[in-house]
């Protein structure tokens, strides 16, 4: 009878022991995985910051007069305004 | 016997585990913060600034810093040489950053990807990198006085200093968050230790009143004329006299703001809103309105200007020592008369004129939502002598800044109402917007009189005394302005402040502009100089925004 108890006590013991390696081990993995996603994460922003900081760049007047004066398109149009128009002018 | 090994040995065991946590917690504290119990700051993303058409101004940008640890590296000369020629920076200045001595050194910041990528490449011991956020201008210098820069505090943190991101540095920064976690060696959450995190609260973005095509437009016409007509510096403010929204404002000369530590600190001074100067003759239109509004004149009145007034000691005459008789008090503005001014003065009283000047807010500051505005003074009542009286209604012996001024005669063509100026129209907080609407401060003049002068303004650019390459058919108010500098308690002959102020259209004004040109060479004048300039931007406004001629 006594051997008996013994023998349930040691195998609830190393199942306990198991399970504690078995989360210590899950628990590691989630760690990694928290950590590989946090740096995809991070990544992703700065990737999104520099692509954001560069369509700005491109769309800025600044980029557009540099190639506008790289095209040779530097003459100004002047607007031309029509004086006495043969319509009618709702006065 | 046994029982004392089995105590010896437990013994050991926490004896062990004593002087292993002595050596965590007291000898070797930087390796334990490392690596476990971490308390780390979530460092927020500045907010993002917008011109009015959401066009970003200052957006942030991921940059890197490069750092060392000394004791690590073993090829050292080999190192510094292959630094110093990727990131052009002296041998010299890297060799002194990497102290040997030092566990950690911080080598440079401000690195773009590629050159973190070409450092990488060779695959050095010792050095690795940070991120850091840094300020990115797509326009580049394009509004660097209105924007001003975010620099650094004396404890390393991002500060907003001038300019908009100094006045909205809070706003802007927003709130750093916290994150509490134990790690254990490899730097992995240890998930039975304590975990907190509190988010960062990232700043708010800013949408200004600017335009920046009309910011362009101003700076271009600006740059052109400050080359044209060889003057030290020059500003442009242009307004919407309604609600006095900045639409534009630009000072030259200015600085890089990605590069603002090479520049001295005489750069950063925004002269639209810290330049304290004699207005001269744009400031006539001020005490007309005031006469005209009190009653003590009416635009068709005559004064008869036979020559030069002596006010005890002192001689006033007209620019150009020439008088016309009698002429119209309307023609006092057109021909800009000094001496017409003193008796359209007289006629108001001194009482009056002192209560006109702090109405038209002339003692305060505009409030301006700028950082850098300068406090211009009134002197007290029993300090004005009857010259400081008759110089006052032409804009010698008074001292403002460009933006009171501009604010002052915006109240005289909107119906008579000074209101706040501001260059933040919306600030936006998680997604929602906050406007921020017309401030008016008091009435200075009624709407009569509002289109009293309106109409005596439109005159002197008509009828004044120089003709300007004006755009055709469009009704265009304006005053030109010359003023002496005073320079050791005398003025200087040669040495002027030449201005103009103007609006268009008449009957209803889209936008004031005021030019400000310091010591032009070519010309003293104000007529010569800054109003070529002033037409030069309506030309183009008036295509900008779509106005067609009258």
């Amino acid at each position: 009878m006594k051997s008996f108890y013994k023998l349930i006590i040691t195998g609830i013991f190393t199942g306990l022991i198991l399970l504690n390696l078995w989360v210590f081990t899950k628990g590691m993995h989630l760690s990694e995985d928290i950590n590989k996603f946090e740096l995809k994460t991070k990544n992703l922003k700065k990737e999104n910051m520099e692509l954001e900081a560069n369509l700005y760049r491109i769309n800025s007047l600044k980029n557009t007069s540099s190639i506008a004066a790289n095209l040779n398109f530097t003459k100004k149009a002047v607007p031309y305004f029509l004086d006495n128009l043969r319509v009618a002018l709702k006065k | 016997m046994k029982i004392r090994l089995v105590f010896f040995l437990f013994l050991s065991l926490f004896l062990a585990i004593i002087t292993k946590l002595f050596f965590l917690q007291v000898v070797s504290p930087y390796q334990t913060n490392k690596t476990g119990g971490n308390l780390n700051k979530i460092i927020p993303e500045r907010g993002i600034v917008y011109d009015r058409n959401m066009h970003p101004l200052a957006l942030n940008q991921n940059k890197y810093r490069l750092f060392a640890e000394p004791k690590k590296i073993k090829d050292k000369d080999l190192l510094i040489n292959t630094l110093s020629e990727i990131s052009n920076i002296d041998v010299a200045t890297i060799e002194a950053r990497i102290d040997d001595s030092k566990d950690w050194v911080s080598i440079t910041n401000g690195l773009s990807k590629d050159v973190k990528e070409q450092i990488e490449g060779f695959k050095f011991k010792g050095l690795g990198f940070e991120d850091e956020f840094n300020r990115y201008y797509p326009e580049a210098s394009l509004s660097a006085h209105l924007l001003g820069f975010v620099g650094k505090n004396k404890d390393g943190d991002n500060v907003g200093y001038f300019g908009v991101e100094g006045y909205y540095n809070k706003d802007l920064s927003g709130l750093p968050g916290i994150n509490k976690t134990d790690k254990d060696l490899l730097g992995r959450y240890i998930f039975i230790g304590n975990q907190k995190k509190i988010e960062a609260e990232n700043g708010r973005n800013l949408v200004l009143t600017i335009d920046k095509s009309v910011q362009e437009i101003a700076k271009e016409k600006l740059l052109d004329g400050l080359d044209r007509y060889k003057a030290k510096d020059g500003c442009v403010i242009i307004a919407n006299p309604k609600n006095m929204e900045i639409l534009a404002m630009v000072c030259l000369p200015d600085y890089d703001l990605e590069k603002y530590y090479e520049f001295s600190e005489d750069f950063f001074i925004n002269n639209a809103i810290s330049l304290v100067y004699e207005p001269g003759s744009t400031f006539k239109p001020l005490i007309m309105a005031a006469a005209l509004e009190e009653k003590k004149v009416k635009p068709q009145d005559t004064y008869n200007e036979k020559g030069s007034i002596k006010i005890g000691e002192y001689t006033i005459k007209t620019w150009n020592n020439k008088y016309e008789g009698r002429i119209s008090i309307t023609r006092i503005l057109e021909k800009s008369s000094n001496t017409g001014m003193v008796f359209v003065g007289e006629k108001l009283g001194n009482k009056n004129l002192l209560n006109y000047l702090r109405k038209y807010g002339l003692d305060a500051l505009t409030g301006i939502d700028l950082q850098g505005e300068a406090k211009t003074f009134l002197k007290s009542n029993n300090q004005w002598y009857p010259i400081d009286y008759a110089t006052a209604t032409f804009g010698q012996g008074i001292a403002i800044t460009p933006i009171q001024m501009i604010t002052a005669f915006s109240s005289l063509i909107n119906g008579g109402e000074l209101i706040r100026p501001h260059v933040v129209k919306k600030i936006i907080i998680d997604g929602k917007e906050k406007n921020i609407t017309k401030n008016v401060i008091r009435k200075t003049i009624s709407v009569k009189t509002s289109e009293a002068i309106k109409k005596m303004l439109y005159s002197t650019v008509e009828n004044g005394e120089y003709k300007w390459a004006k755009p055709e058919g469009y009704k265009i108010g304006g005053k030109t302005g010359t003023a002496q500098i005073p320079i050791a308690g005398k003025y200087e002959a040669t040495k002027t402040i030449a201005s103009f102020i103007g609006f268009a259209p008449v009957n209803d004004p889209k936008f004031i502009a005021l030019v400000i040109l310091r010591e032009p060479k070519t010309s003293i004048y104000g007529s010569e100089t800054a109003a070529p300039i002033f037409f030069d931007i309506a030309k183009e406004l008036f295509v900008y925004y779509n106005i067609g001629p009258e």
